[in-house]
């Protein structure tokens, strides 16, 4: 059951890199907390009482539901719809994300031989594959917004390497986690509309002329 | 412990509430708070000063910091006392110095708030003992301090200072951290403890471990040749803040080496005999540019500088005692080292707080434009008078205890029947009277040029509205100068416990209870001079009673055109001694002639530098500037492309790891 | 003063009646020894001279007289004088006089001898250039100069006497100095020479300052003093008197043999002093005033000199005694 989670997960984060519409995005995203959702569900044996809670309330509550939403709104302010011009074309970064996926299913059968204490080894592989498309979103997009999406997918991967490693869930990486949430998206929601009344496009192109 | 605790929470409490409070209360109430903070940490430090207990305690924390282990032994006690009494009388002054920038829309309350942080990252520095703690306490103290510094950033050359500043310290921190990360990796735990088997079995790599914290701390501290920031940052800082980093935060660096010095039991000669030298060259270069300052706050540093030297000279000497095995030297090198830093903090507190004063009223810092202000500001032009005394070592303050103390341990080292070390003890012997003649010179100097004579310039503040709270915490460090150098004999008592720490191996012998006896008739001669003076001033009231007492102006020898520019000035006074040390000094003259016969606009200004910044760090620095420009391509200023190196980085680090399996 | 154990009545009233002799010594001999001084330079001039007791008279005058005080000071003023000379017999009691015994005798009494002379200087320095004229502070300047050169000297030479005797107060040095060892007898005598340079220096003599000059060819001492009058000028001539003889008490200390009688002690010490006074005024009348610029040079020789005893002390203890 779990392996099966784990695989649409993957196919999620393949999604993300086809697609070029934000509500997408947004939506995936949503997608991506449920699951993560279910595999807290599903693993419940190891973890008990407010460690529990907690979780729930962080995948159901936060990832699933309260950010989306926020984004939407978001969205609906500043009038986007879509990704423009991205760096490289959809089709070379769809190709990538399958290779990175295939490294992280090699990363989760090389670490069953080699590092022994990794509990759920297709976790692991998983997420580091999660966070390194995350990145590779970041890479090649120029709107701000799909950077924060996609800092929202790091996120995710890391709290799904999280499960893997640790023996029960460590509260500081939770919080760690929900630290780095907080301030992006307060930072997103506060300042993007300062951003884009002041640039008037929601580009990071500009951004170059802050060099030394 | 707990009330250790209390204290330093009372302490934040008052930094906190001075970010709430209205602009007015700010001062008062972080007063107050630190107030009763520095009762509740006196209580414990005294305890343990006088009855020479350690106190332990334990904080667990997760890795990578483990457990930190808390301790307050004699030598922490007596620097958490200097720190909490100190900082306790700056932050009095302080309420009378910030008024006048009261309603000017500056950031007094996130002052007040790092204030409090910096007083308890420094209370924190004494007791931690273990080395990622200790790291991270210590660079809390440098950015509390930095913010601190930069009070009047509407000033360019504040935040110049501010930022020379802070990169010093960071290098500073570097070079402890590698300190500290040799030693943690060889014994393999980060606790102090374990570094004492460490650090006493093989001398070489002692000596370098030693000499590497010696400089790491020595940036704090402020020796020969890492002491370029103090002079930048002292006269950039307002005068309560100057007065407590030249107090206070300087000597947490001293603090750092006789931390390491605890650890090794038996110094090598080679560092005792480094740290002397280096004492004593940092003592003579500081305060020969003392001399050559005008800007009062300027001096002052280099005086610390100077001061620093002096207290270093004292260390060595116990070091030398240590290395020799003769407890009494080393028992008399750290007394007097210990003392000359709680006098220190006192008489510099108190210069640098009547610098303010005049700052605050005269709205220059320059000696050459000052002048007179004996006979408009006489209880502020006295104050500083027992400052200039006591700094220049004299009797009957406690500059002059100190030094006799450190005087002490070096003809005691005489019994050593060593010629180096004789020599060596001659010339440290030699050195420190000739720097004691000079910090006279440069006293005498600054006290007339500011005070006496006339007014160079007319005044166009009101000079005789002082401030209550300055003139009170003026007054409290001019009576402990007075006590300290009155009663030295029950001061001594006091540092034994602290130097305990350092000579392990005393039990208090007829040789030490010698000297208390020394100290007490000591004391008694000072008092019979006193009473000599007053005598002699009686006689001369009753013999001045029956005569004629009139007044005149100063004898000009008929000339009828004199006005206040021809008396002597600050540079005109030192310029004879400061011509016997041209060629150690680097003078930059810019001049610009008359041509031809008739006469015509001419005008020099001349700017000191500092040697060291000159011919070591300039040039350091370029070098490494135009080696770096080479790569100056890698910064794209396209934050993706950065991404992309990041992820590379990433990756090709997995790949290693897999394939290395 | 002895801090020997038991005093048997007799021994307490001895060191009492010692300790007076040395306190009227020192108040009495600088009279005489500035007047021997002007009487040897009148001799070399041709003149007669005034009577050897004629500062007693000038110290009488100006003790009756009233005092002007310039506007321009302020409380300094009144005080510097009245510090200084009570610094100058202060420090007078540290040093051993009559038969090698001092009146206050403790160890490291020559650390307080030296800070508590600059005690003086301090308020000296500062008291002239309170008046705020020029010329005081051309003197100001040039004296603090040249203290400050002389300083190490003194402190080297003490330190090797501490070295040399192995004992650590003016007294005991000079009670337990081997003069019968020649080798020992020739480190006295440079560590004389050094005192007797550091006398001219601080007793303002030629070659170093010209006490006959008091403006515009060199302004030293003499010009620090322009504006004070009256008991107050008393004081510091006095003082100045005072000081150079506690230098030429030590030097006198030190060529005279250890253990000898109060009577003969004295009568020796004013032999020596008036001596001493006799090649001042020689050297007055016969040699010029250095260039102010050679001036710091001179005192350097008294550092060098100081040196050169360092380093035979060493030979004495670590190599071969002669």
């Amino acid at each position: 059951m779990n392996n099966f989670v784990i695989v649409l997960f993957a196919i999620t984060t393949l999604y993300l890199s086809s697609t070029s519409r934000i509500d997408a995005y947004i939506k995936t995203l949503a997608i991506q907390g449920f699951l993560l959702f279910l595999l807290v569900f599903f693993d419940s044996g190891h973890i008990t009482g407010p460690n529990l809670i907690f979780l729930y309330i962080e995948t159901l509550g936060f990832k699933s539901i309260i950010i989306p939403l926020f984004l939407f709104y978001i969205l609906r302010r500043n009038d986007i719809a879509r990704e423009r011009d991205p760096r490289i074309p959809h089709f070379f970064l769809m190709a990538i994300t399958s290779i990175i996926l295939l490294f992280g299913f090699f990363i989760s059968f090389w670490s069953l031989e080699f590092a022994q204490n990794i509990d759920k080894a297709l976790y692991f592989g998983i997420s580091v594959s999660t966070i390194i498309t995350g990145f590779l979103i970041i890479m090649t997009r120029r709107k701000i917004i799909t950077h924060v999406i996609a800092y929202m997918v790091i996120e995710n991967g890391i709290f799904l390497l999280s499960l893997s490693i640790l023996k029960e869930m460590s509260f500081i990486v939770n919080l760690g986690v929900l630290l780095d949430i907080f301030v992006a998206i307060f930072l997103l929601g506060l300042f993007i509309t300062r951003i884009h009344s002041t640039f008037e496009r929601i580009n990071i192109d500009s951004l170059t002329n802050l060099k030394d | 412990m707990i009330i250790f605790f209390l204290g330093i929470s009372f302490i934040l409490a008052g930094g906190f509430g001075a970010l709430l409070i209205n602009e007015k209360e700010k001062a008062r109430c972080l007063a107050i708070f630190s107030g009763i903070g520095t009762f509740f940490i006196l209580v414990p430090a005294i305890k343990v000063l006088v009855s020479g207990i350690t106190i332990t305690s334990t904080i667990k924390f997760t890795y990578p910091i483990g457990n930190v282990s808390l301790i307050i032994d004699p030598l922490s006690a007596f620097f958490l006392s200097l720190i909490s009494i100190m900082s306790f009388i700056g932050i009095i002054y302080s309420i009378g110095y910030i008024k006048p920038y009261l309603h000017k829309r500056m950031a007094i309350s996130s002052h007040y708030f790092f204030l409090s942080i910096l007083v308890i990252s420094m209370l924190l520095v004494c007791i931690v003992q273990n080395a990622l703690a200790f790291l991270v306490v210590w660079e809390i103290m440098a950015i509390s301090s930095f913010f601190l510094v930069i009070f009047e950033s509407e000033k360019k050359e504040v935040i110049h200072a501010g930022i020379n500043y802070i990169i010093n310290m960071h290098i500073g921190l570097f070079i402890l951290m590698v300190g500290f990360l040799i030693l943690s990796i060889n014994a393999g735990n980060v606790d102090f403890s374990s570094f004492k088997v460490l650090l006493n079995t093989n001398t070489s790599f002692t000596n370098t471990m030693f000499i590497i914290f010696f400089l790491g701390f020595g940036v704090k501290a402020g020796f020969f040749p890492v002491h370029t920031w103090l002079p930048r940052a002292h006269p950039a800082a307002p005068s309560h803040i100057s007065g407590m980093m030249s107090g206070i935060m300087i000597k947490t660096g001293i603090y750092g080496i006789l931390r390491i010095l605890t650890l090794i039991n038996k110094p090598s000669l080679t560092l005792s005999y480094f740290v002397l030298m280096i004492s004593i060259i940092s003592a003579v270069y500081g305060i020969i540019y003392a001399i050559r300052q005008n800007d009062i706050k300027k001096m002052l540093a280099y005086c610390s500088i100077e001061n620093i030297g002096i207290i270093g000279i004292g260390i060595g000497i116990g070091m030398l005692g240590l290395s020799y095995n003769n407890n009494i030297v080393a028992i008399m090198g750290f007394s007097g080292s210990i003392l000359h830093i709680l006098n220190h903090s006192i008489f510099k507190g108190l210069l640098f707080y009547g610098a303010g004063f005049i700052y605050q009223k005269t709205h220059t810092k320059n000696m050459e434009h000052l002048g007179g202000l004996a006979k408009k500001m006489p209880a502020v032009s006295l104050l500083f008078l027992i400052g200039s005394i006591a700094i220049s070592g004299l009797p009957p303050f406690n500059g002059f205890i100190s030094e006799f103390i450190i005087y002490n341990g070096m003809f005691q080292s005489f019994l050593v029947r060593n010629p180096f070390i004789l020599v060596t003890v001659i010339i440290s012997v030699a050195s420190l009277a000739l720097v004691g003649a000079m910090a006279l010179l440069c006293f005498t100097k600054a006290f007339s040029a500011i005070f006496l004579g006339n007014a160079k310039n007319t005044y166009t503040e009101s000079i005789n509205d002082m401030s209550p709270a300055m003139l009170v915490s003026m007054v409290v460090l001019a009576i402990f100068t007075l006590l300290i150098g009155l009663f030295p004999q029950y001061v001594f008592k006091l540092l034994i416990n602290p130097v305990s720490v350092l000579v392990p191996s005393y039990h208090f012998s007829v040789e030490s209870l010698n000297f208390v006896s020394t100290l007490s008739t000591l004391s008694w001669c000072i008092m019979a001079f006193i009473i000599i003076a007053g005598l002699i001033y009686l006689i001369r009231y009753l013999l001045l009673k029956q005569r004629s007492v009139y007044q005149y102006k100063t004898w000009d020898c008929g000339y009828q055109a004199g006005n206040n520019r021809m008396q002597y000035t600050s540079s005109s006074y030192a310029d004879p001694f400061l011509s016997l040390t041209k060629p150690l000094v680097h003078n930059e003259v810019e001049l610009t002639r008359i041509e031809g016969f008739f006469p015509q606009e001419a005008s020099m200004k001349t700017h000191n530098h500092d040697v060291v910044e000159i011919y070591l760090l300039k040039p350091a620095f370029k070098g490494i500037k135009s080696l770096l420009n080479l790569f100056s391509w890698v910064q794209s200023g396209d934050t993706q492309l950065y991404i992309f190196y990041g992820l590379t980085s990433l990756v090709a680090t997995l790949l290693w790891i897999m394939l290395a399996n | 003063m002895d801090n020997a154990g038991e005093l048997s009545s007799t021994r307490k009233e001895r060191s009492m009646l010692l300790a007076i002799l040395n306190i009227l010594f020192l108040l009495i001999v600088p009279f005489l020894f500035i007047g021997i001084i002007n009487r040897t330079k009148a001799f070399w001039a041709g003149r007669r001279g005034a009577p050897v007791i004629q500062p007693i008279y000038d110290f009488i005058k100006l003790i009756n007289k009233g005092e002007v005080i310039s506007t321009t000071s302020s409380y300094i003023f009144k005080v510097y004088p009245v510090i200084t000379y009570a610094s100058i017999i202060f420090a007078g009691l540290l040093i051993p006089i009559i038969s090698h015994k001092s009146v206050l005798d403790f160890k490291l009494n020559f650390i307080l001898f030296a800070y508590i002379l600059a005690f003086g200087k301090f308020f000296a320095l500062i008291g002239a250039m309170d008046t705020g004229s020029s010329f005081e502070g051309i003197g100001a300047s040039r004296e603090v100069t040249f203290s400050t050169i002389a300083e190490p000297a003194f402190f080297i030479v003490i330190a090797s006497f501490v070295a040399l005797t192995g004992n650590y107060s003016f007294q005991d040095i000079f009670l337990f100095l081997q003069k019968s060892n020649t080798f020992v007898y020739l480190i006295t005598v440079l560590s004389a020479v050094t005192f007797f340079i550091i006398l001219l220096v601080e007793g303002s003599r030629v070659p170093v300052d010209d006490p006959n000059t008091h403006l515009e060819l060199t302004m030293i001492h003499e010009v620090m003093v322009l504006d004070n009058s009256g008991p107050d000028l008393a004081f510091i001539c006095h003082g100045a008197a005072i000081k150079m003889t506690i230098f030429a008490i030590l030097i006198a200390n030190l060529l005279l043999p250890e253990r000898i009688g109060i009577i003969y002690s004295s009568l020796l010490l004013l032999v020596i002093i008036s001596a001493i006074s006799i090649v001042i005024g020689t050297i007055e009348s016969l040699v010029a005033r250095l260039r102010m610029t050679h001036v710091p040079q001179f005192i350097f020789i008294s550092i060098s000199v100081s040196l050169i005893m360092l380093s035979a002390t060493l030979l004495f203890i670590y190599g071969g005694a002669k």
